[in-house]
């Protein structure tokens, strides 16, 4: 989704680009192509292995418990098994298979990232647009309920909510995490919006007769995909650190794994103590790759929308 | 002048009971029975109790959670306004605030050097950063610790305490301090403080300082490319003068504007990194609470969290004009 | 340039400062820890030579000269807080607010009986004796001579009685019994009388025995707790005026957040009585570490002797590292069996589960070794064969239904598809395709479980074996408030707990009246009153019959031979109905470390259970030695 954005983003070129960068075209910035590549393949790797690997085995009790991974030696002492070659990466205490835990859990993330990320973005769009767009009153009550929540300790409410819905699935996780998501694009739209009214352009469009949201749509809209790309890569990346955090004190989805609840499984079974480390390293690897490679994008992204950030490399 | 602090206090209200009125609705959702709380740790010990239903019918009334939602509601909000939470349940008879007051000192003992050394320590990394006269080596050291940011606090702080004290022993894993000092102004004491509150320190102000760095490179590239600093190389001024005096001083303001957003996400962020330390803050006792669905007490912490967040960036805006000399009260900045 | 040197001063500053804060650390910890050594042998002439052998004496006459605050930590006996951290420290109100298992229950107070699950005795403590009349309709307690409050008070019947009539009319106060329906009446300073409206041949059993701190009832000094308003709000704190004022070997010494500290009463009243010798070590600490991995961490690094609930994975990376960690049994599953069986219950006030045959279905479709080995993370427990724990003194009443031929007759625990199909079949399910439908609508449940990782893998498990058979099966877990307030409410379709566990150790009567009808509402919908009062709802004709024989029961002394033939005609109206199924024992493994203490209960040395948080501590207290 990342990726569509940018490519749609890049048919509006020619008009965010500045003279002085012209030579060279900006959406080809190494930070942003790392950072999509990363995420890219996060999310068709799952989809691919899933040809040859079972995704059942990440339900509970699907392979035997305590396996090491393939290439290991298990220690009847300490109840590990030696691997059977069908568990790469090992399974945990309750009989799931890592792999499989893998190829469940990352999409699962990723997709509590959009499902939040895409309801606070299209919030903020709609607020943005209307509190920078139209001013006065309206502007006025957007902007203090937008800085109040923003004020508000986000992770403290999120963790509190969470704990109050019935039964969470990746749905309702990312509609839990989309209460929070919101303000953030709010305020970024609305500041560029406001900017752009002042350009001379608007006024412009306005004196001939176009209505105010064939301005918005037609004549603002494509001037700021880069910085919707921008904040709705920060968002998404805000929503999954919020979701995990949320989802490693053990507030989750129930019965299929992401990356935040087998952190948690691991942690409530000593996996640390237990020298476990098959159980509770490969979560956290592939979670600090996923914010790693949102990290670059947004980089890359901003460095796109604000070629002042490109002058001094 | 006035009319600016008075608006802008106003606001802060408005922010308070916002969030006050969300913590008081969103739990209430669940349709659970507030008063089963004061059986919840007979259930796990095992427990019994004779009279179970008339125990919970007694804390009910005591609770006055039989009253109709609004009034609950009113009672609530007069309580803020008074700074009186009540009785908690599943601590009864403790009040919550005497409970917040036990833990609202490590929060804000950690949660301010935290806050105050990522916003130093990544303000300079950015101006360096920024600096069109920084060193290509530099700058390549001075990136990479920008790179954690991208890292939630508390995984970073995960993988920290595997390190130092799980592998290593180096530093304690749990707690505020080790239970064999004495809890006072002695050196054992201050010692084990530092000790223990070292690493969730260190992994809040690690992730932190990016967000800081970030936004002042992109304000020091723009500060660097205005005329005042043509002006200030045409006088022949030192490099760090015109570094600190020319550069710094003149993003300091807004970079503080952020620092009052940033507090909010901090303080959240602070809740999930106490806990993995298991520290005795607002953010374990938040915690507690939640698992024992003790309503008077999660409303008490996270009011309280609220309160102090938007005091915080209450006094950061008034403090704003008086730093930058270009902003004056009569504008409303956006 | 200079730019760089600030930072680099900046940087060496912050290493610096970073150093500076180990060090001081350090410097807490070593002025602690070298001591015990050389101070140890001043203080211990007595022994001289380790013995490699456990010693039959018993232990030498702990050393009264030094001040219990002075003590090193190798006089300390760290112990972990079961309940984790508390939420008032400052509460010592035994029944309301206060963390019992902190050593309230343990070392500050003296129960009036001490029950010892392995030989089955109520031992005397407090009370030298409890007498029932010829029917069980009166019972007369008798107070030992000379037992005092640590303010020097004499304990007296009045005191025994303030605290019964106080359980009985303050409703908020939490308790295992409230004394419903008794008459209580001081006859003298040492005897109380209590007369109750129907035979009771348990009273003693069930109001005054020990196993769980929860259940324990606590004597609490009148002279004081007459003076209160509120006894509801009432905290029994206050450190200068002495308070809290019990009658136990140790009195508070100091609390933080997490954790509390003790200090041995050289002047204890059963020591002085020569009832028991004084308890050797000089200060005792409860310590709440926070999760599994904290408390392994602490114990491996000699910071805590005795750690609580930990689990079989956890406990044998514990002790591959450390020599000196041992438990219970030397083999799996290295603890002692919790009074708490696990099981699969269910919701008889939903029409779709009143059904029998569904039940027994279900059972049949369920493995349990598949069940027990996920949820006990691949270390296993034993299954249960009833829903009773697997005690010496209750397995007897088992193995009389193996004679009886009623295991074989009602095979609950047989895994078996065909015996599953012919069950459902009779509810009037069939299978369609995968699914098992009735109606055209398919069979779900929904099974509730509160919050703990064992009980959750249980759950977990249990789905997915129902799923694979065709049932829509699916998790609720709950926050524990939660959980009690569908447990008493009858809110859920089923759940894993432990609804029998009811404090039966020597006599299944307990247990089994956890499903009698006499619990059950008038109104069907309302609550029940405690956790084990039939929180099932089970009330079908087998159940009427069955709750007549379990009173009938009651009507018997413990040791009536009658009581047999009773339990298993009770028994096979049950099983015909299998209310329950009944999962797995729960072993709870409580790992100690001898590296300063020795002498803890063991299968080799079982002087009494094993368990941290209850007011059988007190025995343990005074069996266990310094090492080496």
């Amino acid at each position: 989704m990342n990726a569509d954005n940018a490519e749609t983003a890049k048919v509006n070129e020619p008009t965010t680009t500045e003279p002085e960068t012209r030579r060279d075209n900006p959406w080809l910035n190494r930070k942003l192509i790392a950072g999509a590549v990363v995420l890219i393949l996060l999310f068709v790797m799952p989809f691919a292995l899933r040809l040859f690997h079972d995704r059942d085995l990440a339900l509970v009790g699907s392979s035997p418990v305590n396996m090491v991974p393939n290439g290991f030696e298990g220690d009847p002492n300490l109840g590990f098994k030696d691997p059977s070659g069908d568990h790469p990466l090992g399974t945990d205490s309750q009989g799931r298979d890592m792999l499989a835990v893998l190829l469940v859990g990352i999409p699962a993330t990723l997709q509590v990232g959009l499902i939040g990320a895409g309801i606070g973005m299209a919030v903020g769009i709609l607020l943005g647009f209307t509190s920078g767009f139209f001013g006065r009153r309206l502007d006025a009550v957007i902007t203090t309920v937008t800085d109040a929540t923003l004020t508000i300790p986000g992770l403290a409410v999120l963790v509190v909510v969470a704990a109050s819905v019935d039964e969470l699935t990746v749905t309702t996780m990312g509609l839990v995490m989309a209460l929070f998501a919101w303000p953030i694009p709010t305020r970024l739209i609305r500041s560029q919006v406001l900017s752009m009214r002042q350009s001379g352009y608007v006024p412009l469009a306005r004196m001939s007769g176009v209505t105010p949201f064939g301005i918005m749509f037609k004549e603002i809209l494509p001037n700021l995909l880069p910085y919707l790309a921008g904040g709705f890569t920060f968002t998404i990346a805000g929503v999954i650190l919020a979701a995990t955090g949320v989802e490693t004190l053990g507030l989750g989805p129930q019965r299929l794994p992401t990356l935040g609840t087998t952190v948690n499984a691991a942690l409530e079974n000593s996996a640390l103590f237990r020298g476990m480390w098959w159980w509770w390293s490969p979560p956290i690897i592939v979670l600090v790759v996923i914010f790693l490679g949102f990290y670059l994008l947004n980089m890359g992204l901003d460095e796109v929308s604000n070629p002042r950030l490109r002058r001094i490399k | 002048m006035q009319e600016y602090i008075g608006r802008r206090f106003l606001r802060m209200l408005f922010t308070i009971w916002l969030g006050a009125s969300a913590i008081f609705f969103i739990p209430r959702f669940g349709g659970n029975d507030p008063a089963d709380a004061v059986l919840g740790g007979l259930l796990t010990a095992g427990g019994t109790t004779e009279g179970a239903d008339e125990m919970i019918a007694a804390y009910s009334e005591r609770f006055g959670f039989d009253d109709p939602l609004f009034v609950q509601y009113g009672k609530y909000l007069k309580n803020i306004v008074l700074f009186d939470n009540g009785l908690s349940i599943s601590a009864f008879p403790a009040s919550v605030d005497e409970q917040i007051g036990r833990a609202l000192p490590w929060t804000i003992g950690l949660m301010s050097v935290a806050i105050l050394l990522s916003f130093l320590i990544g303000n300079l990394i950015g101006a360096l950063l920024g600096w069109p006269a920084t060193k290509p080596l530099t700058r390549a050291i001075l990136s990479m610790p920008l790179f954690i940011t991208a890292i939630p606090a508390f995984m970073v702080g995960l993988i920290l305490l595997w390190i130092f004290s799980f592998r290593l022993q180096w530093l304690p894993f749990s707690g505020a301090y080790d239970p064999d000092v004495v809890p006072g102004w002695n050196l054992s004491f201050i010692g084990s403080v530092i000790k223990h509150g070292f690493l969730p320190a260190v992994s809040v102000i690690l992730v932190r300082l990016g967000g800081f760095a970030l936004g002042m490179r992109g304000m020091m590239i723009t500060t660097a490319g205005q005329d005042y600093m043509l002006l200030a190389e045409a006088k022949g001024l030192s490099k760090r003068r015109k570094f600190f005096r020319y550069g710094v001083r003149n993003t300091l303001a807004p970079q503080l504007t952020e620092l009052g957003v940033a507090i909010g996400s901090i303080a959240g962020g602070f809740v999930i990194v106490e806990r993995v330390f298991n520290y005795p803050g607002l953010g374990s006792l938040l915690f507690r609470a939640i698992l024992t669905d003790d309503f008077p007490l999660i409303q008490g912490v996270v009011v309280y969290l609220i309160i102090g967040v938007t005091a915080m960036a209450f006094l950061l805006d008034i403090a704003y004009p008086l730093i930058d000399p270009r902003i004056s009260y009569s504008k409303d900045r956006t | 340039m200079r730019i760089r040197k600030g930072l680099f001063g900046i940087f060496v500053m912050f290493v610096a400062l970073a150093l500076v804060a180990v060090a001081c650390g350090d410097d807490s910890s070593t002025a602690d820890d070298p001591a015990p050594d050389p101070k140890d042998q001043d203080n211990e002439p007595s022994d001289p030579d380790p013995e490699p052998e456990p010693d039959p004496e018993p232990p030498p006459p702990p050393d009264t000269a030094k001040d219990p605050a002075e003590a090193t930590r190798a006089e300390t006996l760290i112990v972990d807080i079961d309940s984790g951290q508390g939420e008032d420290p400052e509460n010592f109100n035994p029944y309301s607010g206060a963390q019992r298992d902190a050593g309230l229950s343990q070392v500050l107070t003296d129960p009036l009986f001490v029950l010892n699950i392995i030989s089955g005795e109520l031992e005397p403590w407090l009370a030298e004796s409890i007498e029932a009349n010829a029917d069980a309709t009166q019972w007369t307690l008798t107070l030992r001579d000379g037992a005092q409050w640590s303010d020097g008070e004499a304990i007296t019947a009045d005191d025994v009685l303030f605290t019964v009539e106080m359980l009985q009319t303050v409703p908020e106060l939490e308790a295992g019994t409230k004394f419903e329906d008794v008459e209580v009446t001081a006859v003298d300073d040492r005897t109380v009388r209590f007369d109750l409206t129907e035979s009771n041949q348990r009273f003693a059993l069930s109001s005054f025995s020990t196993a769980l701190a929860s259940q324990a009832f606590f004597v609490v000094p009148e002279h004081i707790w007459s003076t209160v308003d509120d006894i509801a709000t009432f905290k029994n704190y206050d450190p200068e005026g002495g308070w809290p004022v019990f009658s136990g070997p140790y009195e508070l010494d100091s609390v933080t957040d997490t954790s509390f500290t003790y200090l041995r009463r050289n002047d204890w009243w059963a020591a002085e009585a020569g009832l028991v010798p004084l308890p050797q070590p000089l200060k005792v600490r409860f310590v709440s570490f926070g999760g599994e991995e904290q408390k392994l961490a602490a114990m491996d690094q000699g910071d805590l002797d005795w750690a609580t609930n930990i689990s079989p994975g956890a406990y044998l990376a514990l002790r591959q590292g450390n020599e000196d960690v041992a438990a219970w049994s030397e083999n799996a599953p290295f603890g002692q069996l919790d009074l708490c069986p696990r099981s699969l219950e269910f919701n008889h006030n939903n029409p779709k589960l009143a059904d029998p045959n569904l039940r027994w279905g279900i059972a049949h479709l369920i493995n349990r070794e598949a069940v027990i080995d996920v949820g006990y993370g691949g270390f296993g427990a034993p299954p249960s064969r009833h829903f009773m724990a697997a005690y010496e003194a209750l397995n007897r009443y088992v193995d009389l239904l193996d004679d009886a031929g009623l295991t074989e007759k009602y095979p609950f625990a047989t895994t078996d598809d065909a015996m599953a199909a012919a069950r459902l079949g009779a509810a009037g399910y069939v299978k369609n395709g995968d699914n098992w439908e009735k109606d055209g609508e398919r069979l779900s449940l929904k099974i509730s479980n509160y919050d703990d990782p064992t009980i959750n893998n249980l759950v977990k498990i249990l789905v997915e074996q129902l799923t694979a058979a065709g049932i829509d099966a699916s998790q609720d877990t709950l926050q524990i408030p939660d959980f009690i307030d569908g447990l008493l409410n009858a809110g859920f379709e089923a759940y894993v707990f432990f609804g029998s566990c009811a404090g039966s150790t020597v006599d299944p009567w307990q247990a089994m009246d956890s499903f009698s009808v006499r619990h059950l509402p008038e109104n069907p919908d309302d609550a029940v009153g405690g956790f084990y009062s039939n929180t099932f709802r089970w009330s079908s004709d087998n159940a009427v019959a069955y709750s007549d024989i379990v009173a009938e029961i009651n009507t018997l002394p413990v040791t009536d031979p009658k009581i047999d033939d009773l339990f298993v005609e009770a028994m096979e109206l049950w099983l015909e109905d299998l209310p329950e199924i009944p999962l797995a024992q729960h072993p709870i493994i409580h790992p100690y470390s001898s590296r300063y203490w020795t002498g803890f209960p063991s299968e080799n040395d079982p002087y009494i259970q094993a368990l941290v948080a209850a007011p059988t501590f007190a025995k343990v207290l005074t069996a266990i030695r310094p090492a080496g």
